[in-house]
């Protein structure tokens, strides 16, 4: 029981308060008191509206004299961010879809095929196997000493995203420093890079011929169900020859692998993913220059540098697909046209995937870029399952650890990098 | 500090509808060009302030337990919630006890109206995944058509991959329902188990949207069908109301054991006390004849424009 003392007298403010939580809430009938008046021909305004309550009321910060309208130092302390509605400078009217880094397809790789017309096989070529050969032993160490450097080894320390576990839900791991995903990317791809060319130069083979680009814009304008389309790639390193790769099949074989119908995604459409948008740049972006000296793309490196991507199914497949026709069809936009649909001689590129640890190895073969055609399949592809390079590069006890090295992916590596040399030879 | 600056001065928001009291001392004295002018788009999400539920259209209260913002159209992104321990929004008042604390969650817009055409094949959807949902105690599914995905409350037979159609069509003979399918009362023969029925012609589901539950159709007169909710009481609705054939997933939510007072806590309940006498005063069985058959037709619709002034008082 309380034991504070009993009061006698009512306060008439708390009576008030209680009436007032319903009295506050005035209810405005409809009479048809406006339309009356306007009928006899009198203007009804709002009484806020005639107020103007909101207008921009004149800052009291100091002004130039010469450029009374310029503001010398802004009126607000954080910077202003675009609105996202049509006074955005990139807004259209007509809504138009977009396909960038971070877009997961809902289902996946038949999604995938079904955006870019494309057949796709669970192997890689029969000329990429016949490169496939065993490194030697010192090579395999090189590319070891090269994941130790770039997961566990290197000075940088940021602080990462917050660890999660789904079946605990409240608990919390204790945050960690380390290295972020897109270092760890472009340190091992370059330094595998690296490690192919030292090998390729001990057989002999000009591995000058083939030249890097990094982490540059790569966007194609296409036209998907009718409204503009922009496929954009960002995260990526290109490589580029003197020549192009010559395609992997050709003729009858084609044509027959093309008239297999595609896997059905019904009742979805091919565009649930890549939803409507009002505002894209139309602008074609590519890196190199025609006629430059190493400007044919043989090879697209595509990283995933967002940490704890929840996917599921194919996804990872698909976006390495959607990223390989991206860049190809810039490409291809780049030789024969913005406006070009079925291509004199096909667009073929070697493509890899990776988030560091998982390495997806495809070619794609890209025959048109008509999306809306009424062809089932247009383009090619050829991926393998994914490998991961090691299962544990980490400290244990103070000591950097690497376990479970897996010496195939430096193997498919130097077989898609070798078919690149012979084309360039 | 920019924060705190920012939700200081978030009580100066003007709309159409009212007038704050601090905004009448403003326009008397005016202050710096700071104060006026609203949050940009960054800081909205950040800062949920209860005020910001009566200026500005999209919010919603739920059951006193939560303040969710809805964007104007559909998503299936995840909405960022407030928790209200019970508590009033505009008065801050507790309305409720025994509620406060509680893991984080965030708000799952679920789609609970299922409409299908009235004329021709049914509209057809695709279950692509079935996810867990903090803020109710039934699984929702993530479900696909053309360009529309969205989330439905999962019904217990529903598996990733099906196919669930809807129709609208109310045909002269009760057609043979299918677990997951939506039809209207009407379609449905006597006897059947539905969940996630209407209760007005178009609005969405209500009844029996809880785990497990489900709501069996008793019988048919004329034009009106006539429902046992899972109080047991009955009631009668249009036919065109659309139900779900089925019942609610999760069906052994009630039974699992909470386990420790902690867990409790983690889904956002106070500790309780007072003495309970499982067979005395309002804790004991109650055996009672069923009320009389509730008819609904349509919703009224009150065109009443509420104008709330929120000046506060002197006291």
């Amino acid at each position: 029981m309380r034991l504070t003392a009993v009061v006698y007298s009512t306060h008439i403010g708390n009576a008030f308060r209680q009436v007032w939580k319903v009295q506050q809430k005035r209810k405005i009938l409809e009479y048809g008191v406006k339309e009356k008046l306007e009928a006899k021909g009198l203007q009804v305004v709002d009484a806020v509206d005639f107020l103007n309550l909101k207008r921009p009321v004149p800052s009291i910060l100091p002004k130039l004299k010469s450029q009374p309208d310029e503001k010398l130092i802004d009126d607000f302390l954080l910077p202003k961010s675009l609105k996202k509605d049509h006074t955005h400078p990139d807004w259209h009217d007509e809504p138009g879809h977009v396909y960038h880094d971070h877009c997961w397809l809902l289902t996946g790789l038949h999604e995938a095929q079904h955006i870019s017309k494309t057949f796709v096989s669970n192997n890689l070529p029969d000329r990429i196997t016949s490169f496939k050969s065993k490194l030697p032993e010192e090579v395999h160490k090189q590319v070891q000493q090269a994941i130790l450097n770039a997961h566990v080894l290197d000075a940088l320390q940021v602080k990462l995203p917050k660890d999660i576990d789904i079946k605990r839900p409240g608990w919390n791991y204790p945050r960690v420093y380390g290295l972020p995903r897109w270092r760890r990317n472009v340190q091992l791809i370059s330094k595998m890079f690296h490690t192919a060319d030292s090998t390729l130069a001990g057989q002999n083979i000009d591995a000058t011929q083939q030249q890097f680009t990094s982490q540059i814009m790569i966007r194609a304008l296409l036209t998907l169900e009718g409204r503009p389309s922009v496929f954009e790639a960002r995260q990526n390193t290109l490589v580029f020859g003197k020549k192009p790769l010559q395609p992997y099949l050709d003729g009858e074989v084609k044509a027959e692998q093309l008239s297999k119908p595609l896997p059905d995604i019904y009742p979805l459409n091919r565009t649930i993913s890549l939803h409507g948008k009002n505002i894209y740049r139309m602008e074609h972006k590519f890196p190199v220059r025609q006629g430059a000296p190493f400007d044919r793309l043989t090879m697209g490196v595509f990283y995933i540098n967002k940490p704890f991507i929840k996917t599921s199914g194919t996804q990872l497949e698909a976006r390495l697909l959607l990223h390989a026709f991206t860049v190809a069809a810039a490409h291809a936009q780049q030789l024969y046209g913005k406006d070009v649909k079925d291509l004199p001689e096909p667009v073929t590129i070697n493509c890899m995937q990776t988030d560091s640890r998982n390495f997806y190895f495809a070619c794609f073969q890209l025959h048109s870029l008509d999306l809306d055609s009424s062809k089932a399949t247009s383009n090619l592809f050829w991926i393998e399952d994914a490998q991961p390079m090691f299962t544990k590069c980490d400290y244990v006890d103070n000591q950097p650890v690497l376990e479970g090295y897996n010496p195939q992916v430096l193997e498919t590596l130097m077989a898609l990098y070798k078919s690149q040399m012979a084309a360039a030879v | 500090m920019m924060q705190q600056l920012l939700n200081s001065f978030s009580r100066l928001c003007v709309t159409n509808n009212c007038l704050t009291f601090s905004q009448c001392m403003s326009v008397k004295f005016p202050t710096l060009s700071l104060t006026i002018n609203t949050q940009p788009q960054l800081q909205q999400i950040r800062c949920i302030n209860k005020l910001g539920y009566l200026t500005e259209t999209g919010w919603r209260n739920i059951g006193n337990k939560w303040l969710v913002k809805f964007p104007e159209e559909y998503t299936v992104k995840k909405l960022p919630l407030m928790k209200l321990a019970g508590r009033d929004p505009t008065t801050g008042k507790k309305v409720y006890g025994g509620l406060g604390g509680g893991h984080k969650k965030k708000y799952r817009w679920v789609d609970n109206v299922r409409s299908g055409p009235k004329e021709g094949p049914p509209s057809v959807e695709k279950i692509l995944r079935l996810q867990y949902d903090p803020c109710r105690s039934s699984k929702i599914a993530l479900v696909a058509a053309g360009d529309r995905v969205r989330y439905i409350l999962a019904s217990s037979t529903m598996k990733v991959g099906d196919l669930i159609s809807t129709s609208g069509h109310i045909p002269r003979n009760a057609i043979r329902p299918k677990e997951g399918d939506a039809h209207p009362l009407g379609a449905l023969p006597v006897g059947t188990e539905v969940c996630c029925v209407e209760k007005f012609v178009g609005e969405g589901a209500s009844i029996a949207v809880v785990a497990g539950s489900r709501a069996l159709l008793v019988r048919k007169v004329g034009e009106r069908c006539i429902l046992q909710l899972p109080s047991k009481q009955e009631l009668s609705l249009k036919q065109e109301c659309m139900a779900t054939v089925g019942h609610l997933s999760n069906e052994d939510h009630n039974t699992k054991h909470i386990g420790s007072p902690n867990r409790l806590r983690w889904l956002g309940f106070r500790p309780r006390s007072g003495l309970w006498h499982r067979k005395d005063g309002r804790h004991g069985r109650k055996i009672r004849p069923l009320p009389p058959i509730k008819v609904l037709d349509s919703r009224k619709s009150d065109k009443v424009i509420e104008l709330p002034l929120t000046i506060k008082t002197f006291f």
